[in-house]
């Protein structure tokens, strides 16, 4: 093997090492140092969450409720709405609205924010949250699904109006199952993100919307890397069987960032 | 001269190329008749130092090409696709071989501004790849090659991707450079007409195994080429409407 | 629904929440509102250019191009390789980062590569490092190389599918015979041909990487320090302090930073005429 077939795999082993640090961190306990290998395997960590005895399944069970909501109401706010603008003349221009409070760093959108959440009374609870995450990731969605709405789509839809067929049925038998593997894949992307948000989350949810990274952070500043690393495998690992059903997912939305 | 002999490649146990050889005199183009798939770009890339064969020599003149790197080769391989750079624009897709071989900016800007006038494109010499016609494109791939006066041009159905019309024009400019450049080619095709206007020696590959003919007459000649056949056709044609 | 509600729907998600929070936190910096509010002032956008907010704006954009300069250094030598060895096992694993919250990415890094943490335990053990003391500071450290390896681990594997994705799509690869045959060697073609192309193929990508990398927060929050800290610490930490003088001050700086976002965005984004981003 050459100096470039060494580099490679270096760099393969260097990407492992973070998920396999998370990994270890969770299966050890009593770890003084200079401790690293003997004295320190355990599966408490796992047995305490798993059997409830932590906030962390509760954090996951937050997590997913979430995540899932403002996935499903993104997807869905965002499909129509680049539908929409995709049919105006100025597309584009109207479209730009959306990359501010995407682009904004959402801890920041959230201080801007809160004064009017605080108002209205949504500070620290779920449904404020809720509706923090859904300002950035609805424009997300709806600058992802724009790019499906292209000329060829327009074009097919025009076809299908000249065959005879109604507003309704080219919509459920042209348009939705055209866009279905888009709709998979934003859905997925909008799901993730709010999965790996932490900062507004934590500003308008004042701590007390304990979703899994505002739990694994609570356990890192306790200093119990342990029950962090717990939750953080509980973060990643459904991220990454995903991943192994379908890499497809995450090229996607990567391929859209760059046209 | 150049001179290959017993050319063999495999890929596993397919054998692409079955001891290829042949000889070819300075200033002369061959053509190379062949369907896609017999193996001829394998030949020319292998020609070229893009692939390595599995035994046989190259030599241009006496001297061995085939433990030479690429770039030292002085073979220029040109593909159906013009792959102009698509940063460059047209002068600077040409001077590129020239700027690689550190020669002074004079004498770069003036051997460019030869190409553009030969091949006529000097009026886009500003333009970017993306702005050019096929056609266009295709004389930049040429100029980018010439330029820097190979030894071998290698052609691997440079005219495949043009429209019937673009395709003769550059035919004929081809032609005409050949001689003004005292170029030595190897062209693949599976077009007989090209086959027989651009060549002076003829071949055919045929499953990896490369059948030179003595003359143009024998080429001509041979069923395999079917060039009796087409005449043939023609022929019956204008005799029924001739009736 | 028609066309006029479908937009006015649209600009109450995307540009109300903006405007108004903009207007908030102007008003606020200006001193018109809050707390300690005695009229119109510029005394707090005053202390933005000269205090330890400047430093902290200084600090943020030094990290931020130190960061973006090594993930495309890096990502552009992997996908020069990737694109030679396209079924290299490297092709797999670099979605792993892929999954990872910037979160829990910092908190690996932070384990990894703290006196107390994995890499000196390692090196304890072969005897290498006498004492924890001894290792160096790789994290909360001055220069943020916790933060900057944080950010090349979760961005640099992405730059690299995605250049590799570009190289196919350009057939770069294919150029590369045809540099070697007009007399380049493989470091001419990667200087004269794939750099240039690569980047200016990908730029609105590294515009937008660049954007959010000025914004990060978890990492810093992890892996930064008190002095100097990034822009979105300052502003936090400004916010939920005692002293009520830095409130118009972080918010000051929001909309400073809000602003510059929104122009910078508007530039690229008619720069780029009419395509999109997306």
């Amino acid at each position: 093997m050459g100096i470039k077939g060494k580099f490679i795999n270096t760099t393969s082993i260097i990407l492992l090492l973070p998920i396999f640090g998370i990994m270890y961190l969770s299966f050890v306990s009593q770890w003084n140092y200079p401790r690293l290998f003997r004295d320190v395997w355990t599966g408490v960590n796992w047995v305490s969450t798993l059997s409830g005895q932590n906030n962390i399944m509760k954090s996951l069970g937050l997590s997913l409720f979430i995540s899932s909501f403002v996935a499903l109401t993104t997807t869905s706010t965002g499909f129509v709405l680049s539908r929409q603008l995709s049919q105006l003349k100025k597309a584009n221009v109207w479209l730009s609205l959306s990359y501010f409070p995407y682009l904004i760093a959402p801890v920041v959108l959230g201080v801007m924010l809160q004064f009017y959440f605080i108002k209205f009374g949504l500070n620290g609870s779920v449904v404020g949250v809720l509706l923090a995450q859904m300002l950035f990731i609805t424009p997300y969605s709806t600058i992802f699904f724009s790019a499906f709405w292209n000329k060829t789509i327009h074009d097919t839809v025009f076809q299908a109006h000249s065959l005879g067929a109604s507003g309704r049925q080219v919509y459920w038998q042209i348009v939705l199952p055209l866009a279905k593997p888009w709709i998979f894949i934003g859905m997925f992307q909008c799901f993730l993100i709010s999965w790996f948000e932490y900062g507004i989350t934590q500003l308008i949810g004042v701590g007390k919307v304990a979703t899994l990274t505002i739990t694994t952070m609570q356990w890192v500043k306790e200093a119990n890397p342990h029950l962090a690393a717990v939750s953080a495998c509980l973060m990643v690992v459904p991220t990454l069987i995903l991943l192994l059903i379908n890499q497809r997912i995450f090229l996607k939305q990567k391929d859209l960032e760059t046209a | 001269m150049i001179k290959v002999s017993n050319i063999s490649k495999s890929y596993g146990k397919e054998p692409v190329l079955k001891n290829i050889g042949f000889e070819l005199l300075e200033q002369h183009t061959m053509s190379i008749l062949g369907k896609s798939g017999c193996g001829k770009t394998t030949l020319l890339k292998i020609l070229a130092g893009l692939e390595n064969s599995d035994s046989g020599s190259f030599t241009i003149d006496g001297s061995d090409m085939l433990h030479m790197p690429p770039q030292r080769r002085e073979v220029v391989y040109l593909s159906q696709e013009p792959l102009l750079f698509p940063h460059m624009t047209v002068e600077q897709n040409i001077g590129y071989g020239l700027r690689i071989r550190k020669i002074s900016q004079n004498e770069l800007v003036e051997k460019v501004e030869v190409m553009l006038n030969e091949l006529g494109i000097s009026e886009h010499r500003n333009k970017m790849p993306d702005q050019l016609s096929g056609g266009q494109k295709q004389r930049v791939a040429f100029g980018r090659a010439l330029v820097i006066n190979p030894k071998v041009i290698l052609l691997d159905e440079p005219f495949g991707s043009l429209d019937a019309h673009t395709r003769e024009d550059m035919q004929t400019l081809f032609l005409k450079i050949a001689e003004l450049h005292h170029i030595t080619a190897l062209l693949v095709t599976h077009d007989v007409k090209e086959a027989l206007i651009m060549g002076r020696k003829f071949a055919r590959l045929d499953a990896g195994a490369l059948t030179v003919y003595p003359d143009k007459k024998a080429f001509i000649a041979a069923p395999e080429n079917g060039i009796k056949k087409e005449v043939g056709f023609w022929n019956e044609l204008m005799k029924e409407h001739e009736q | 629904m028609s066309k006029k509600i479908t937009l006015v729907l649209y600009i109450v998600i995307t540009s109300a929440p903006i405007l108004a929070g903009l207007i908030y936190a102007l008003l606020y910096s200006f001193g018109l509102i809050g707390i300690l509010s005695k009229g119109f002032t510029l005394r707090y956008w005053k202390t933005l250019f000269s205090s330890d907010a400047a430093l902290c704006m200084g600090y943020t954009l030094l990290l931020t191009m130190a960061s973006i300069i090594l993930i495309l250094a890096i990502s552009l030598i992997l996908s020069y390789q990737l694109s030679k060895r396209p079924k290299s096992f490297l092709h797999k694993v670099l979605f792993i980062p892929l999954t990872m919250p910037p979160l829990i990415m910092a908190f690996a890094v932070f384990y990894w590569m703290s006196p107390g943490g994995i890499i000196s335990r390692f090196l304890n053990q072969l005897g290498i490092l006498e004492e924890i003391e001894s290792f160096p500071r790789l994290v909360n450290d001055f220069w943020g190389v916790g933060i900057i390896i944080t950010h090349v681990l979760l961005i640099a594997p992405l730059f690299t599918l995605l250049f590799t994705n570009q190289v196919k799509k350009e057939k770069l690869m294919d150029m590369a015979d045809i540099s070697y045959t007009l007399g380049g060697d493989a470091t001419q073609f990667f200087r004269k041909i794939f750099i240039p192309v690569v980047l200016k193929r990908s730029k609105h990508l590294i515009v937008l990487y660049t954007i959010f990398l000025m914004g990060t927060y978890e990492a810093p929050l992890l892996l930064g320090r008190s002095t100097p800290r990034v822009l979105t610490i300052f502003i936090t930490e400004k916010l939920s302090r005692y002293n009520l003088d830095d409130i118009p001050v972080a918010y000051a700086l929001t909309s400073f930073y809000s602003v510059a976002i929104m122009i910078t965005v508007q530039i690229f984004l008619t720069r780029s005429k009419n395509r999109s981003w997306a």
